[in-house]
């Protein structure tokens, strides 16, 4: 086995912290990198907490990924063919929509309730200029690659559970960008909530 | 699940670092410094103290001697002749299933007085998101009739292989995993309980892959020269698997009541068709008489051997599902 002290990729900065992640971030440079499946540096932003709320303030990590779904065929029974349309840039048969897929293990529930909120009402956030260092930020379990997989299942959830019984569809969803967010929360009463 | 001594120093200060096994970066104790282990990235291993001691295994095996339809005289009869403790290594896979099956199931239709009136179709479309557990035996013990885990709980302890009885592991880790995430594949669309399938789009994202040492005792029995045995689980402390003899008279006894029961529905049932009571009331019992009668022949055939846990009993053949196929091809019943 081979052991290496981590360094920043772009700066050489060596990491030192008690705790761990699967991607780390230079407080030298502020490069974020991660080392699996292959070293690579990763487009990532903060936002700013906006509101106060009781509990302990933490970022949440989200990967929002810029998609182009685009829908070939859809076999809907007992329901018009409106459903992934109307998501979709232009109400047509494709465009272009950010998906947010949290990054942290998280239940089912609770899963679908930070997914779908901030992929259909996104808060309108300040990108932090200034990264709170007291701040913890949860750190990530759920890779890219899972993610895109995610985000699959996330546009096939929001197509079947609109009026009518999918039976057949057959789409191809392109992911053009990949950002990791992380999103100002508390956490109060063994739950998150959003501090956006 | 504590940390493990890797052998190896912080490249930034010396000290001995520890880690989960399998953890990809670890922090050093000493300086705080962040370090990467690559390569051998090994498997994460757990393993569960066993609870049970000799006696309380013995007792166990006694207490099983005398339940279900197992030989009357095996506690007096029924000689240890060998018990012992061993860890068994299963593979364990827990994974989020994420996806949707779509499809309709078909229903028969019936007009106002009870008559067929063709068939109707109910679409659906199933979301699957949920977490599953897939456990498998990492190794081949022989006949010991356990090959997955019934329980994923228990005190853990130091992994410390070499110091317990146990089997090698014979199949590899990316094969297991590869077996894992079919299998929880299909699990997710068994779950979906779709009867036709028009489509169907499932991602298994693993979540925890692991190795879990598990404690058993193995009982070795003698009964009218005949070697049987016992599994007992050694974290939850009953037998959860084994083969014992049967009893003739358990076996006539089913046989002569499956016969005469059998019979009779089936009388009643073709008495209930031909006078026009109930038709459909007629082909059921007569499907059921026939399903009783063959599975009462089938203990009596295979009876003279109990078999429990995963073993493949000869007499457990006739399941549900055949009953199912038989009923179809006499009255077009689905069961």
């Amino acid at each position: 086995m081979k052991v290496v002290h981590i360094k920043c990729p772009k700066c050489q900065n060596p990491f030192y912290s008690k705790a761990t992640d699967t991607v780390f971030l230079c407080e030298h440079c502020g490069a974020m990198h991660v080392r699996e499946p292959e070293l690579k540096i990763l487009d990532y932003e903060f936002w700013d907490f906006a509101q106060a709320y009781q509990g302990e303030r933490y970022y949440m990590p989200f990967w929002r990924l810029y998609t182009t779904v685009t829908i070939h065929h859809m076999q809907v029974a007992g329901g018009a063919l409106v459903k992934l349309a109307n998501l979709l840039a232009g109400g047509g048969s494709s465009g272009n929509i950010f998906i947010y897929v949290p990054a942290i293990e998280l239940s089912p529930e609770e899963f679908k309730y930070w997914s779908n909120l901030l992929t259909f009402t996104p808060p309108r956030a300040n990108v932090a200029l200034k990264v709170d260092k007291t701040v913890p930020r949860l750190p990530v379990k759920i890779g890219e690659a899972e993610a895109f997989k995610l985000a699959d299942f996330l546009v096939l959830t929001y197509e079947a559970e609109k009026p009518g019984v999918l039976q057949d569809i057959r789409y191809d969803l392109r992911v053009n960008t990949a950002k990791l967010i992380y999103v100002p929360v508390f956490y109060y009463q063994n739950r998150y909530y959003p501090g956006v | 699940m504590g940390d493990i001594s890797l052998g190896i120093s912080c490249p930034s200060c010396g000290g001995a670092l520890k880690a989960d096994e399998g953890a990809k970066s670890v922090s050093c104790n000493y300086c705080n410094a962040l370090i990467w282990l690559e390569g051998d990235e090994g498997v994460h291993t757990i393993m569960f103290a066993n609870m049970v001691d000799r006696t309380k295994a013995l007792n166990l095996t006694h207490e099983w001697f005398r339940r279900g339809l197992k030989a009357r005289d095996l506690k007096k009869a029924g000689v240890i002749t060998e018990i012992f403790p061993l860890y068994l290594p299963f593979w364990r896979l827990n994974a989020r299933a994420a996806g949707w099956v779509c499809g309709y199931r078909e229903r028969q239709k019936y007009d106002s007085q009870g008559r067929p009136a063709g068939v109707e179709r109910e679409y659906m479309e199933r979301m699957v998101f949920r977490d599953f557990d897939w456990t498998y035996l990492a190794c081949d013990p022989g006949d010991i009739g356990v090959k997955r885990l019934r329980n994923l709980y228990g005190q853990v302890i130091p992994a410390n292989v070499n110091e317990v009885p146990t089997f090698e592991v014979t199949t590899s880790k990316t094969d297991a995993l590869n077996m894992g995430i079919q299998n929880v594949h299909q699990m997710a669309v068994q779950s979906a309980n779709v009867q036709h399938i028009t489509f169907q789009k499932i991602h298994v994202i693993p979540r925890q892959f692991m190795l879990v040492y598990y404690p058993v005792w193995i009982v070795r029995y003698k009964y009218q020269e005949r070697v049987y045995f016992a599994t007992i689980d050694g974290v939850l402390g009953k037998v959860v698997a084994g083969r014992a003899p049967g009893d003739p008279l358990y076996q006539s006894l089913i046989m002569t009541g499956g016969s005469v029961g059998g019979g009779l529905a089936a009388a009643a049932g073709v008495y209930l068709a031909l006078t026009g009571i109930s038709e459909e009331l007629g082909i059921l019992a007569i499907v059921g008489g026939v399903v009783l009668l063959i599975a009462s022949y089938l203990f009596f055939r295979h009876g003279s051997e109990v078999v429990e846990g995963d073993i493949e009993a000869k007499y457990k053949g006739f399941s549900i599902k055949k009953a199912g196929e038989i009923s179809s091809a006499v009255g077009g019943l689905r069961i």
